[in-house]
């Protein structure tokens, strides 16, 4: 009965590497043009803004040009000045690296938090689940928005690092949450137990062989956070209690306009901001639900 | 020397109820049950679904905390280990899975399933390890090719044969099986059960084997116990079980099994109505007053049955 | 079921009380006191004279003492002075309470308008062309964030076609009580509570869309088919009536959702409400009514969700958890 199996299994190893895995999301994307469209997109964006923030000289662009106030697009300045003589593309790129940058640390500080908790929480459950699901229950009824602002003006010094501690206190709830879940529906399949009647310690279970189950939906959610991270950080900078003067972010540029006149007849200085979010968190929203619709076998399109 | 004996076992689950979620009542899964296993046997466990004898197995390898009793392994009671010493039993004792689908993990290749428990007891080269590892799959039949596959592109039969393998690997002398063929096709089932049955002389096994299927505990056992209800209501050889019945509970059972040769229907049938009969007029007889199942009497020196 | 309701009344006192104990001690981190507001208004007095007070006033003791003066203050509605403006901070909420509360009532209302005829529509209809259509807004409302639409929305209807007013609550030059007073306010809404609600359509549009989905495949479903009821009736009857009830409970966290908007909401459309009121509180470091307005905000969260659990609980029993 072995031998038809090692003629297949040569050709098998290589095209069946994972039950879920890369093939399954590459024909995802291919049937779903516009999560392509967005991935590529995205992925341009990305690129550029880093490669090319390397190149700007931060000092140059920060510094104040009396003599260019509120300059309109123009071949010298692409997107204008603004009210410092400033100019707005160099500064859109730069803030675009700080919000991006600042965006993943969250959700990648976030998904540690949440998935440790989760996971302890699922896996061991009575008290352990107990007193975490409790602070998650608590800390999602809190009115985060304004604590956080509290919290920024309060802190003696405020700087990025604080600014992601304190948004990290507060977003891992929902992570943990849905890994909690996940963990809970794990724990009760029998190749778990198999793992513990074969002496394998708890967290070398939890680790190595709950995880590795969870994974899609971590990444699927993580890209949603993202998104979600970018857009609470731009909205905290805007109304200005976000990253400090010195990290300039996309908020900082859009936050020009509540000034009537800026919002009004110098849209150059916060618009494209504004639109470059839109842009990417419509891009990587696409890329999300594209992921999640290939982690979950019901909802594939190809 | 005792190699196995469970002593006065029970577990109880608290029910909660009322406004401040106190314990209200217990289910009692396993109540109060007490057998032996002598080196080298097959002493199967018989009962209808939700009658304790899964959680019996499972109790018996740590899987579920048992609320009191003894679980005695080599003349040690296992229950009153701490983790540190319960280790070294655990190579002792394995466990086959009902499941062979949920039981292997469904991202881990047959080498690294195979090799968990060598990578947690044995420091080995990885080299080492993948030898081991071809030569256990060897030995249940499955090519040692296959080593980097994933359980998805195996069958039912195959997988179990993984599980199986799974247990080999750290030479045990107890395996509990709790309904290791019941999720696999009618077709394999026998081969699997064969399976067993040679490795058991090769290695020199006790099984503890779970299942509700009286027509494959009468092929592989040597003793047998029927649960009900958490408890044992009779317990002996397979020939005082099948031949000499003594508990309704056991007769209803067995009356239950069909029989294939049309010669013997109206006998069947008969047998069928003289225990129904049975059971609804000396009802009372088999069970004490409040309906509980009483204390395991002997009437042989194997054949022990729940009569007050 | 009472007993369900009970019990998550009880889970609300820890929750309400930790809130108040969070709150207090990130005001007792905040620089300033009671006294702070005075003390800058009469710079010559002798610090020594606030020194006695501040004891009189149990500034001094520990600071569980002070918290449940505090709490013992907030119970008989005392809320405290404002340090900036020396008022009682009573006073200074309720025209804004009022305002927040018609923005949300509205916001609330259009949201309904628009997400439940879309949920239906699209899950009668899915795979239409319709359901394409609103499960791409859907995508795209979940995506944006809630300021850089309001900015957007504002630039093009209030800056750019001039159809609503870019702030406040109503016209200066209107006179109160009069019909036209009315009409200046509901102009001044109209804006910011389509904006919010275009957004807070998300949870709502999908649970109608999946639940309608799933019901249609549902075997008492086939079977009122089978018995040859028409197909109109098979939806008023059978599905929209199981699948639109448990939409009365998204009531509570849409109230969440919108509380915890209307800091956005109302500082970019200049809407005099309790969001704005925070942020020029907290931009003048006016502490005390920082305070009171996240620990009511906090209170009202807490209602929301109690409200959606208790809800939900009634409609869909399995969602009892306890």
């Amino acid at each position: 009965m072995s031998t038809p199996i090692v003629e297949k299994n040569n050709i098998s190893l290589q095209q069946q590497k994972t039950p879920s895995g890369f093939s399954v999301i590459v024909r995802e994307f291919a049937k779903d043009k516009l999560a392509l469209f967005s991935l590529v997109l995205f992925l341009g964006i990305v690129l550029y803004v880093y490669i090319y923030s390397f190149m700007l000289d931060q000092e140059a662009i920060t510094r104040v040009d009396l003599f260019n106030i509120f300059a309109e697009p123009s071949s010298v300045y692409w997107l204008g000045t603004d009210y410092g003589g400033r100019d707005v593309f160099g500064q859109l790129i730069i803030g675009a690296r700080n919000s991006l940058t600042i965006g993943i640390v969250i959700t990648v500080l976030t998904a540690i938090i949440g998935l440790v908790l989760g996971l302890l929480a699922g896996y061991f459950g009575g008290w352990v689940d107990n007193v975490i699901m409790r602070t998650v229950d608590f800390i999602l009824v809190l009115p985060t928005t304004m604590i956080i602002i509290v919290f920024v003006v309060i802190v003696p010094e405020f700087n990025v690092a604080n600014f992601i501690f304190i948004m990290s206190i507060f977003y891992w709830t929902g992570k943990a949450r849905l890994i909690r879940s996940k963990t809970l529906a794990e724990r009760e399949l029998d190749y778990v137990s198999a793992s513990k009647t074969l002496g394998t310690p708890n967290w070398k279970i939890m680790l190595f062989q709950v995880l590795p189950n969870l994974s899609s939906i971590i990444i699927v959610n993580m890209t949603l956070n993202l998104a979600g991270n970018i857009g609470i950080e731009t909205g905290l900078t805007y109304l200005g209690f976000g990253l400090p003067e010195s990290t300039p972010s996309l908020g900082t540029l859009i936050s020009y306009s509540s000034n009537p006149d800026v919002m009004e007849n110098k849209w150059w200085v916060w618009l494209p901001a504004a639109l470059l979010i839109l842009v990417m968190m419509l891009c990587i929203n696409f890329i999300g639900q594209a992921l999640k619709r290939a982690a979950d076998a019901r909802q594939r399109l190809g | 020397m005792t190699f196995l004996k469970l002593e006065n076992l029970k577990v109880y689950y608290p029910v909660r109820g009322g406004f401040f979620k106190r314990v209200v009542d217990n289910v009692k899964a396993v109540d109060d049950i007490t057998l032996e296993l002598k080196e080298g046997e097959t002493y199967g466990l018989v009962g209808e679904s939700g009658c304790g004898k899964s959680t019996t197995g499972r109790t018996l390898l740590g899987l579920n905390k048992a609320t009191s009793g003894k679980i005695i392994f080599n003349d040690v009671d296992l229950l009153s280990l701490n983790r540190r010493e319960y280790s070294q039993y655990r190579k002792d004792i394995q466990m086959i899975f009902q499941d062979p689908y949920s039981s292997l993990n469904p991202r881990k290749r047959v080498i690294d399933i195979i090799a968990e428990p060598i990578r947690n007891f044995e420091k080995l080269s990885s080299k080492e390890v993948k030898r081991k590892v071809q030569e256990v799959l060897e030995k249940v039949g499955l090519s040692p090719e296959s080593i980097y596959k994933y359980p998805h592109e195996f069958s039912g039969g195959q997988r179990q044969r993984i599980g199986i393998a799974r247990a080999l690997t750290l030479n045990p002398r107890l395996i509990v099986a709790d309904e290791p063929v019941s999720a696999l096709d009618v077709s394999v089932q026998a081969q699997v059960l064969n399976f067993m049955k040679d490795i058991q002389k090769e290695f020199n096994l006790t099984y503890l084997f779970i299942s509700h299927d009286l027509g494959i505990i009468r092929h592989m056992c040597d003793r047998i116990g029927i649960m009900y209800k958490g408890r044992i209501v009779e317990q002996g050889t397979t020939e005082d079980i099948y031949e000499n019945p003594q508990h309704i509970y056991t007769k209803r059972l067995l009356s239950a099994i069909p029989d294939i040769n049309p010669d013997n229907r109206d006998k069947h049938m008969a047998f069928r109505k003289q225990v129904d009969a049975e059971f609804n007029n000396s009802f009372n007889q088999y069970f004490d007053t409040e309906g509980k199942i009483v204390d395991l009497r002997p009437l042989s020196e194997t054949h022990s049955v729940a009569l007050p | 079921m009472l007993k369900f309701i009970i019990r998550r009344f009880l889970v609300m006192i820890p929750q309400l009380a930790l809130l108040s104990i969070l709150i207090f001690l990130l005001a007792k981190a905040m620089p300033g006191d009671a006294l702070t507001g005075s003390m800058q208004a009469n710079p010559n007095l002798d610090p020594k004279v606030f020194e006695e007070l501040r004891e009189k006033l149990g500034l001094n003791d520990p600071w569980y003492e002070q918290y449940g003066r505090w709490i013992g203050n907030l119970f008989q509605g005392e809320l405290g002075m404002s340090y900036i403006h020396k008022v009682d901070i009573a006073d200074l909420l309720g025209d804004r309470m009022a305002n927040t509360f018609w923005l949300g009532l509205v916001t609330l209302i259009f949201t309904y308008l628009i997400a439940v005829p879309l949920g239906v529509v699209a899950g009668r209809w899915n795979e239409s062309w319709a359901d394409k259509l609103i499960v791409g807004y859907n995508y795209v409302s979940f995506a944006i964030p809630l300021f850089v639409f309001a900015l957007i929305m504002l630039f093009i209807f209030g800056f750019g076609l001039h159809w609503f007013p870019i702030g406040g609550s109503v016209d200066v030059t209107v006179e109160k009580g009069t019909f036209a007073y009315f009409l200046s306010r509901i102009h001044h809404l109209l804006l910011p509570a389509i904006t919010a609600a275009l957004l807070s359509t998300v949870g709502t549009i999908q649970y109608l869309r999946n639940e309608i989905i799933d019901t249609k495949l549902k075997d008492f479903v086939k079977t009122a088919r089978a018995k040859g009821t028409p197909e109109k009736k098979v939806y008023s009857r059978h599905i929209f009536r199981n699948s639109l009830l448990p939409v009365a409970a998204f009531l509570g966290y849409d109230i969440v959702f919108i509380i915890g908007g209307s800091v956005f909401i109302e500082q970019i459309f200049s809407y005099p409400g309790l969001g704005q009121l925070f942020i020029s509180s907290i931009n003048q470091r006016d502490f005390s009514v920082v305070n009171i307005l996240v620990m009511l905000f906090g209170f009202l969260s807490i209602l929301g969700t109690l409200i959606s659990d208790i809800i939900l609980s009634i409609v869909d029993p399995r969602i009892r958890i306890d």
